[in-house]
Formats: C-alpha cells, structure tokens, sequence
C-alpha cells in the first residue's frame, strides 16, 4: 500500500483529476479534429473523413519554408549563445572572486524582474543606429542598421538575467575543493570551468538551453517591431499574417499551429526528466 | 606556473571563434543585401493583396517591366492592418520600397514627414494624365503637391441582396434613396421573418476602422465635414449628431448587431446572405465570386443615400494609389513603373483583381464590369472627398472608436461626438 | 576552509574577469542601456523622421489626462489580478490534487504542462477558433446550457474575462509544478503527526501545508503577476484592443503610440511608468511575502 504525502486518493480526487485532463486534452483535441477537417465541410463536426494533405496545403500558402529557416537560426543562435554567456558568468559569479561580485548580482535581480517588452522601443531605436551595419555610416546615421535583418532578430535573447543566475546557483553548489585540487595540480581556470565543473551542471544546462530556445522561438512582438521585409518574418509572425489573411480557414490555421509547436514540445518531452523538483527548488531560493 | 594545456586552449579558441562565426554569419549575409540597391532594381510594396495579385504581379507583370527596361523589380507585400505602420518605420529608416501602395487616407500623412516624392514634375509630362479623374489625382495632392497617382477605387454606395428585399416584398424598383426609406426597408426585411437575413444592416463592423468609414459616408450626407474653417473638428455639429443618431437607432432597434464582425476572409456578410444591405463597394462582386459565386447575381447596387428625401446622394471612395518614396534611389525607374502599371490594359487588369472600380476614365466601360449592376458605376457622380490630415490614420481610430462606443450604447452620441471633438483637437495640436 | 592559495589569486581574478564580462557587456547593452534611453526619450517628442525635441515632462502629463491610458493601466491590473488571483488558489488545489498517488497522474501532469510549449499566438489562434460565435465548441456549449449566444470577444464584458481564462489555462502547469516541487517538500512526519492530533484535512492544509510552501506561493505570485504586467499578444491577436479599448494593456498603448502613431517620446513614457509600476510591484509583493513570514 503506498503511501504518498498526500494520500490515497479516492474517487472524488481521480474524478477531479479527469476533469483537469479533459480540460486539456479536449481543446487539443479539437485542434487536431479541425486540423484534419477537409476544406469546405463544416468545422466542429467529426468529418467524413480526415484530410491530412491540410498540413502540406497550408504551408505550401505562405512563405512558411523561409519563416521556418528564420526562426531556427534565430532559435539556435540565441540558444547557443545563452547557453555560453550563462555559464561562463554564472560559474565567475559562483566559484570566483569578482570585485563588485554582490553589485552584480544585486543588478541581476534586479533585472530579473524587467520585462523585455519594455525594452522594445528603445532597443528597436537602438538597433536602427548601430555603426557600420545594414547601410550606416560610423556614426549609425543612413541606413537601417540590424533592423529587419536576422541578427536584430537574435538580440534580445542573447542573454538572459535568468539563464545567469540559474547556473550561478547550480555552480555555488559544487564543492570548491574540485576547483582548488585542480589548480593546484597545474590545470588552467578555463580548463577548471570547462572540464571540470560545467559537466556536473549539465542538468541545469539543458534547461537554461530550453528556456532560451523557447523564449526565442515563441517570441512574437520583437519580430512584430523588427521587420518589414516578408522574408525576415519568423514562423510565429508569418502565423498571424496567415491568420488575418485567411482567418476563415480554421483547418489549415490549425494544422500550422500544431505544427510549429512541435519542436519546444519535443524538446520538453525530452529534458524532461531534468524537470525535477530538485531544479525547481534551486531556482526559488 | 600553470602549465598550458595546449589542447584545452586550442578547444577554448574554437569555441570562441565558432561562437563568433554563428554570429557574424548572417551579418556577412545581409551585407549583401543592402549593396544591391543600385540603378537596375526597383522594390514594390503592396497591402493586402490576393493570391491572383501576387501571381500577376510576380509572374506577368514585373517580368514583362523587367524585359522592356531592363530593370529588376522585387515584390514585396504586407497585410494592410498593420500597413501604414511599416511604411512609417520603413520611411524614417530610408529603406521604403522604391513604388509603394497608399491607402485611401494615407497620402496626407506621409507627405508631411517628406516620406513621398513629390511626382509633379514628372506629371507635367505625362501624356496619359487627361485619361485619369481629376478628383482621384487630386485625391493624391497634399499641400499643393501631387505625391501620389490613383490606382483603383473604391467607392461605397448602398448595396442590397435581391433575394432578401424580394423576401420582404420588395422589387429592385423600391430601392431606397434616402435616410428614413432605408431604415423603413430595413424593418421590412426584419418584419418578414426571413431567417436568413439575421441581421437586416450589416453597417462595416470589423477589427479595424469599418464603422468609421460608414460614419465618414453618413456625415457628408448630413452634409456636415469634419474640420470647421479655422481646424478644429466639429463632429459634435448638428449633422455629425443627426449622422450618429440615425446610425444608432439601427443597432437600438436590433436591425443591426454590434457583434456582427468581418475579418476580412471569406465573404463578407452580404455576400453570405447574413444581411440584406450594406454600405460596400465594388470589391463586394469580387468577394462574391472568390467565395460565393451564386450570390453574385443577388447583389444590386442602388444610389448612394441622401439624408432627405429628395436631397443629394452623397458618398465617398477611398481611392488606393502609387507614390514614390523620397528615399527611392532610382526615382525615374520609379517613375517608369508606376507609368506601366497605369497603362490601359495593366490599369485594368489590376482595377478587376484588386476589385475597385478604374481610375482611368477610358475604362468606364471595361469588361469586368459588364453584366455588373450598373449602380457601382453610376455612384462615381455623387463621391464627396474626405479632408485630408496628416494625422488622419490616429483620427481615423479614434472616430472608429467614438461610433463604437455610441452603437454600443456605452455613451450618447452627442456627448461621445463631443469627447470626440476634444481628442482630435489635442491630437492635431490645437 | 577552501580559500584558493595566494599565488592563484591573479589568475583567478583575472579569469573571473574574463568569464564574466562578455555576459555583462550584453545584460548592460540589452536591458540597461535601453532603459536609460527610454527615461531620455521619454521627455521628447520623437516621431522617427525629426530628430527628437525635448518638452519636458509634456509626455507624462498628456498620458495622464488621458482617459484611454488611464482604461489601458486599468484592464492591465484587472488582467495581472484576474489571473494572478484565480491561478494561484487553482494551482496550489491542482498541486495538491497531483501530489496524491494518482493513477496516470504522471501523464495528467505533462497534458497540463503542454501548452508551455505553445507561444502565446498559439494559445490564441486556438481559443479564437474554441470561442467564436459560430463554429466554437466552447460558445455551442454555452448556448445548449444557457439558451444565450455568448460573443466571448466582441461583447465588452466577456473579451476580458476570457483572456483571463485562456491565459491562466496556458500558464497553469508551470506554476503547478513549482508548487508541486514544493508540496513534496513538506516534511511527512509533521503531517502525520498532525493527522494523529486529530486535526482535519482543512486544518493540515492551512496550518501546516500552506506554511511551509509559502516560499514557492511567493514566487509564484510575483513572476506570475509580473509577467501578466506585460500582456500584449492575446489582445493583439484576438481582439486588436477591443471591443471599444476593453483589451488594451499597457503594452499595447506602447505599441500602437510608437509605431502607429509614431509618438516614440509618449511610447517610451508609457515604459518607463510601466518599468515603474513593476518595480513597485515587485517591491511590495516581496514585502509582502516578507510580512507573512514575520507573521507566521
């Protein structure tokens, strides 16, 4: 008989239980139902039979092979990036003495709370007068610096206030003697960073990795700001252009929709066996 | 000493440099791309075009412009919801399109932040001017400049579905003709129980500023305009008030529903037999025949409305164009395209996909526009221009919002014109 | 004692230096350059074409005699309580429910966790589709339940609510699992020693559950509230603002000032009082949190 914190659970509580699921699973259902729904018949009834050749016809009706290109490079980047920037600062900020150490992490915390959406106009504008990119001259001035180009895009998801201290807290709880037996072997700090401690932390990475992927590939309104050009559109953008054009062909939307939210799902299926309580617990404290 | 580990610093360094590289790379790529705009290629901005335009554009037309005059065109399109926002941005960073589509209200606007090229100089000789309307070039004008040419119209007028009035009793002999006829047709249909008209008026509700555009129609019929002699907005006058009131009244009385919302695919709710009259233009027809072709047929455009009996019929088109960007760094190839687009038969091939009525004086009889009921045409006569004002975009909203709110029943319609009349006085200024 | 002998200290600093700073370069060149450029714009009148014109504090005082900006502040904090408030008493209740030895309960958890993976256009792009008037599933329910037709987004008393409810239905498994980690954390022996003392459920829960979780209930509260702060995309998306402003949040009035009406100067206004506002928030929430564990 096992005993869990908080009970046996008796029918009232697995009957609840079903209830919540439903509550998911119905509308998810729905989108795959209307997904499959043919063209012309009506949407909400079970159709007579499932069209699958809605999932190519509906991205064969945009651009959607380039916004697909867009947003993974704008993913990858970003992710890559995050990954590097949280690391390396997070294990200085956990295991290394840093002059002003304390105001950086005071400035983190800080920044912790700060929406980006906030940043979006000054950022935008500073975007437009970075020196010697997209037509600018050395001063920024003429041209449309990183605006509706891919690097703009990445911007504000190459680092992450987050990321930092996530790894920070997963680095201070490693122990210092691995860091001191090793420099006193003779072992260089990088090698002490790289080889040492961040492969203990790989948990934590997979999940700042996550999160930046996520954050990057979900990101609707600094795209909605940064381009003009079709082309440079990421796939949740060139989803509401879809929408507002064809906003009458709910099976095709739905097949979009469930499509490119493929690849985060996948990707929390897979890590999630790094979301344990244990990660949970650090990010709080 | 430490003692350097060489392979752990060469692994570091590649890190870095990899890092980098992913970085720099799509830099190195756009390089690229702002360096090709030299002397031998245009860009064409378009809003909210269809797939048939598109296809005629990028396959017909800009190669068929390319082979003549050796300049490459590239297409470029957006929705018009968020259109005039990506010109502004667009125009203040320098990276406009070298042709680009204006909206019906646009030109004012842009032509005061210098975002157009003035085009008078390249108008004075232009043979094909004289086949244009003159009001529709003027139209194009701000501050005694011509900024922009007109491309299609589209120019509203009272429209009707034969099926539902016949249903109620009455014959394309009882059209309406002014205010209180129309609201007593409106109550006929009602009246009649026919199911399939649900809502007897559907009056332009949408996302964007639909109702707005049926008060601009209302208001000149009143005869009432939006600014007085001296600038300030006067829709709280008596006839921007009797406009509002007769408006009202239809949503009071439930010959109209506030609900009743077009997103703009699929047909519209005239065309789907959801209502039984609107305010609409000849895109209608197009809408008509993309999605419901056997509606065509149903559709009957009667006179634009006069506020009394007997008086004027008054309308309003909203005319969509071409300009220059003032940034264009081949202004004469611009220019040049913008003439080949106007040309007869590319004028009229654009006027029937974009579904407008032409520009061009020598297309009244164009033949996308036989068998069509001949009021869509007729309505051209009556068209009374909007002010123009270079905050009319912002304006625009906030008209659409204060008619909102008074179809709404959230405000009365004086006191909502009032309010109305203060925002845009703060907003242009005053 | 594990302090690194001297002759390391310059390597050391030095390596911390190098490992820190590229991190910190861009933390200073995406979140605080642009609020120092938002504080100075904010006192300008910038429309993108004309360089910018300072007029003082002209930005804040016209946003404050602004009705509009006043109704935005407004449906933005309704938004933050509404599903702060709601989500936070159904994420515990649904923790504690998860936290019992379900059978499929690991499969439940993940369902109620999909839709973090979903972007916000996503989730609604979707309840557009379950909530419109015609086809949605959700308003077919309502009218055989109700006999009323229901329009969830044009009605001007329902397009809030409703995007109260499909957000808190996004973002439910992620503040669940928070609470969940923390639910496990609760020492068993109190709780069974409790339950021999005689106290009831409802007493264990308030008097001993609720406590010791109090740190994951804080941190809920504040990332959620702060995060609902910055609502832009459902109204964006679902209801362009409407009906009739009842949508429009804070960031949406920022949006449309800085590229539909290209006032950047009022645009940036709006930031840096929003900035303000989630400063204060945050400051007060913690505050709280700090008060409640005072009190316990």
């Amino acid at each position: 008989m096992a005993r869990s914190p908080g009970g046996r659970a008796g029918f009232g509580w697995h009957g609840l239980a079903l209830l919540l699921a439903a509550l998911y699973v119905v509308p998810m259902l729905y989108l795959l139902l209307v997904s499959l729904t043919p063209t012309g018949e009506a949407i909400g009834r079970i159709p007579d039979h499932l069209d699958f050749g809605n999932y190519p016809a509906a991205f064969a009706s945009g651009d959607f092979g380039i916004f697909l290109v867009n947003s993974v490079l704008v993913a990858l980047v970003s992710t890559a990036m995050q990954i590097v920037l949280s690391c390396s600062a997070g294990y200085a900020l956990a295991k290394l003495p840093l002059p002003g150490g304390n105001y950086i992490m005071m400035l983190l915390v800080a920044l912790l709370v700060v929406p980006p959406e906030i940043m979006m106009v000054p950022l935008f504008l500073m975007m437009k007068v970075v020196p010697l990119v997209g037509g600018n001259d050395l001063w920024g001035q003429g041209g449309q610096g990183l605006i509706d180009s891919l690097p703009g895009l990445m911007v504000p998801h190459l680092v992450s206030a987050l990321g930092i201290f996530l790894m920070r807290q997963f680095y201070k709880d490693l122990p210092n003697e691995l860091g001191d037996a090793a420099r006193v072997d003779g072992a260089s700090e990088v090698r002490i960073f790289l080889a040492i401690y961040t492969p203990l932390v790989l948990p934590a990475v997979a999940v700042v990795g996550i999160f930046a992927f996520q954050g990057a590939w979900n990101d609707f309104l600094w795209p909605l700001v940064m381009t003009r050009n079709s082309e440079l559109q990421t796939l949740q953008l060139g989803l509401t252009v879809f929408f507002q054009e064809n906003s009458t062909q709910w099976n095709l939307l739905m097949a979009v929709v469930l499509v490119i939210s493929l690849p985060v799902l996948f990707l929390f299926l897979f890590v999630q066996r790094f979301f344990r309580a244990d990660v949970m617990s650090g990010a709080i404290k | 000493m430490a003692n350097f580990d060489k392979t752990q610093v060469s692994r570091r360094s590649v890190l870095k440099v990899g890092a980098m590289a992913a970085v720099a790379a799509p830099f190195v790529l756009n390089a690229g791309r702002s360096l090709a705009a030299s002397g031998d290629s245009l860009s064409i901005m378009l809003f909210g075009p269809s797939a048939d335009v598109v296809n005629a554009f990028k396959k017909d037309l800009l190669p068929a412009f390319g082979k003549d005059t050796g300049i490459e065109v590239s297409f470029q399109q957006s929705d018009w919801g968020s259109g005039f926002q990506k010109i502004a941005t667009a125009a203040a960073s320098g990276t406009l399109a070298d042709v680009v589509m204006l909206g019906g209200i646009w030109t004012a606007p842009l032509a005061s932040k210098s975002a157009l090229l003035p085009i008078d100089s390249y108008m004075a000789g232009w043979a094909d001017k004289s086949n244009f309307y003159d009001s529709m070039i003027a139209d194009g004008s701000y501050d005694g400049k011509n900024y922009a040419l007109p491309l299609y119209a589209d120019t509203r007028t009272a429209l009707y579905r034969k099926d539902l009035l016949s249903a109620a009793g009455m014959g394309e002999g009882d059209l309406p003709s002014d205010w209180d006829s129309y609201r007593a047709a409106a109550q006929k249909v009602a009246a009649s129980g026919s199911s399939a008209a649900a809502t007897p008026v559907y009056w332009g509700q949408d996302r964007s500023i639909g109702l707005q555009q049926t008060y601009a129609q209302l208001i000149l019929q009143a005869g009432g305009s939006y600014f007085g002699a001296d600038g300030s907005s006067q829709f709280a006058s008596d006839q921007g008030v009797a406009a509002l009131d007769y408006l009202v009244s239809f949503f009071k009385d439930g010959l109209a529903n506030v609900n009743q919302i077009y997103t703009g695919a699929g047909p519209n709710p005239l065309v789907a037999g959801a209502s039984a009259a609107n305010f609409g233009g000849f895109n209608t027809i197009t809408n008509a025949r993309a999605n419901a072709p056997d509606a065509e047929k149903q559709i009957v455009a009667g006179t634009p409305l006069a506020a009394e009996k007997g008086g004027t019929p008054t309308t309003s088109a909203w005319i969509n164009k071409l300009g220059i960007s003032a940034h264009a760094k081949n202004p004469d190839g611009a220019w040049q395209l913008i003439q080949f687009l106007m040309t007869r038969d590319v004028a009229e091939k654009l006027a029937y996909l974009f579904g407008g009525l032409p520009a061009r004086k020598d297309l009244a009889d164009a033949k996308y526009l036989e068998g069509v009921s001949p009021g869509f045409t007729a309505a051209s006569q009556y068209v009374v221009p909007q002010p123009p004002s270079p905050n009319m975009l912002v304006i625009a909203k906030e008209i659409n919002t204060a008619v909102e709110k008074a179809v709404r029943m959230e405000a009365e319609p004086k006191a909502a014109l009032s309010e109305l009349d203060a925002r845009i006085d703060q907003i242009n200024g005053r | 004692m594990s302090a690194s002998p001297s002759r390391y200290k310059a390597q050391v600093r030095r390596a911390g230096l190098i490992l820190v700073s590229p991190a910190m370069v861009m933390v200073f060149i995406i979140s605080v350059l642009p609020l120092g450029v938002a504080i100075v714009l904010s006192f300008t009148r910038y429309d993108l074409f004309t360089a910018p014109r300072f007029t003082g504090i002209s930005n804040y005082i016209e946003l404050f005699s602004d009705p509009v900006f006043w109704q935005a502040a407004g449906n933005t904090v309704t938004f933050a309580v509404g599903q702060v408030g709601i989500g936070t008493v159904v994420a515990i209740a649904v923790a504690l429910l998860f936290n019992k030895a379900l059978a499929g309960g690991g499969i439940m958890r993940t369902l109620v966790y999909i839709p973090q993976a979903a972007s916000y256009v996503v989730v609604a792009l979707l309840w557009t589709m379950l909530l419109d008037p015609s086809i949605g599933p959700i308003t077919h329910a309502v009218r055989a339940l109700s006999g009323v037709q229901p329009y969830f987004l044009t009605d001007a008393h329902l397009a809030m609510p409703s995007i109260v409810v499909l957000s808190l239905w996004r973002n439910l498994g992620y503040f669940m699992i928070i609470i969940l980690a923390a639910l496990k954390a609760v020492p068993r022996e109190l709780l069974e020693a409790a339950e021999i003392d005689g106290a009831r459920p409802a007493e264990r829960f308030f008097y001993i559950t609720l406590p010791e979780i109090r740190s994951a209930v804080v941190f809920v509260v504040i990332t959620w509230f702060l995060g609902a702060l910055q609502m832009f995309t459902q109204s964006y998306v679902m209801t362009a603002g409407g009906p009739v402003n009842a949508t429009k949040t804070l960031v949406y009035i920022m949006y449309e000032q800085a590229f539909a009406a290209l006032n950047i100067g009022r645009a940036s206004a709006i930031a840096v009082l929003l900035f303000g506002a989630v400063v204060v928030a945050s400051l007060m929430l913690r505050l709280a949190g700090a008060l409640s564990r005072r009190a316990a």
